[in-house]
């Protein structure tokens, strides 16, 4: 199976699946003209890597803003992860957000909230 | 000498120019905008309130937070059926305002002036509720509409200001309405 790789723009978020190392990422902003049009992709390689994920997947998102559009899409990417966790291979997510960015902070509560999956909620390291 | 037959139908510009300045200047508003809302547009409206903001030695905490709702509040004017929106962010010693105006249905204000005093008086726990109801109840390419307004878009407004979100309508005409919808931040709330 094939890395998905989708390079950022100034709306749209960088984006790499990689199955080899099972290390997913995603990051930079997402206000996509259409929202469907760009996460679908990336459901349907979820959906083909669901079928032999490796024992452990890595998935990091460090966003800097995004649309509740963006939000309802960004669920759809972890309950694709819930399900290969619940399947019995272990899928770890860390949220990062900026310190002073209290709504990034919260919208990685919500999802704590609404799924059974290991989200870590991590201070970004300002650099 | 006849004038052009342009400044008899348009007062010259300069004549609107210093009323606009007063205003602004009034009413401590920092930066309207009148047309269409694009993703580009949402970018480069932040950078140009980013830009001022780095003037005054804002908070990044208030200014994130300016950021996030300026975000959502775009996602409320898209609809360029009924002609284009009105943004409008005023800063205040003690907060910011960021105004979305757009037209809607005349029939539908009732509809939107219920919805809005009910997302008034839930508290920040039934708020959060509410949002994640909707954020789960749909397909990601249906949003939920209350009058043409995405009704998680307001929920979202809401949970970030921590305020009450202000609102009026104005009549244009027997078909449509002007609806302005107001999320403010204050400053000693973060």
């Amino acid at each position: 199976m094939e890395a998905l790789r989708i390079e950022s723009t100034h709306k749209t978020p960088r984006v790499i699946l990689d199955p080899e190392n099972g290390i997913f990422e995603f990051s930079g902003r997402s206000i996509p003209e259409d929202s469907v049009g760009f996460y679908t992709p990336i459901f349907e390689w979820l959906d083909k890597y669901a079928q032999q994920p490796l024992a452990r997947t890595h998935v990091r998102f460090d966003l800097e803003y995004f649309n509740t559009s963006s939000s309802k899409n960004i669920l759809e990417v972890l309950k694709r992860l819930e399900a290969i966790h619940a399947s019995g291979h272990e899928v770890r997510v860390t949220w990062y957000y900026d310190e002073d960015d209290e709504d990034m902070e919260e919208t990685g509560q919500d999802y704590q909230a609404l799924l059974n999956l290991p989200i870590e909620l991590s201070v970004k390291v300002q650099s | 000498m006849v004038a052009p037959q342009s400044e008899l139908l348009h007062e010259p510009a300069l004549s609107y120019a210093y009323p606009l300045y007063r205003n602004m200047l009034d009413n401590s508003i920092v930066f309207m905008y009148h047309g269409p809302i694009t993703p580009d547009l949402v970018v480069d409206v932040l950078g140009l309130v980013e830009y001022r903001l780095g003037d005054t030695g804002e908070d990044r905490r208030v200014s994130k937070k300016l950021f996030n709702i300026m975000v959502e509040s775009f996602t409320l004017g898209e609809d360029n059926r009924r002609g284009h929106a009105a943004l409008v962010v005023r800063q205040l010693p003690y907060l910011y305002s960021v105004c979305i105006g757009r037209r809607i249905p005349s029939p539908l204000v009732y509809q939107v002036k219920a919805f809005l005093d009910r997302v008034n008086t839930l508290s920040p726990d039934q708020l959060r509720e509410e949002y994640h109801r909707l954020l789960q109840s749909r397909e990601p390419d249906q949003v939920q509409f209350i009058g043409g307004i995405p009704s998680i878009s307001v929920l979202d407004l809401a949970r970030k200001s921590h305020d009450f979100l202000h609102y009026v309508f104005e009549y244009v005409d027997d078909e449509d309405t002007f609806f302005s919808l107001e999320a403010r931040i204050r400053k000693n709330n973060l």
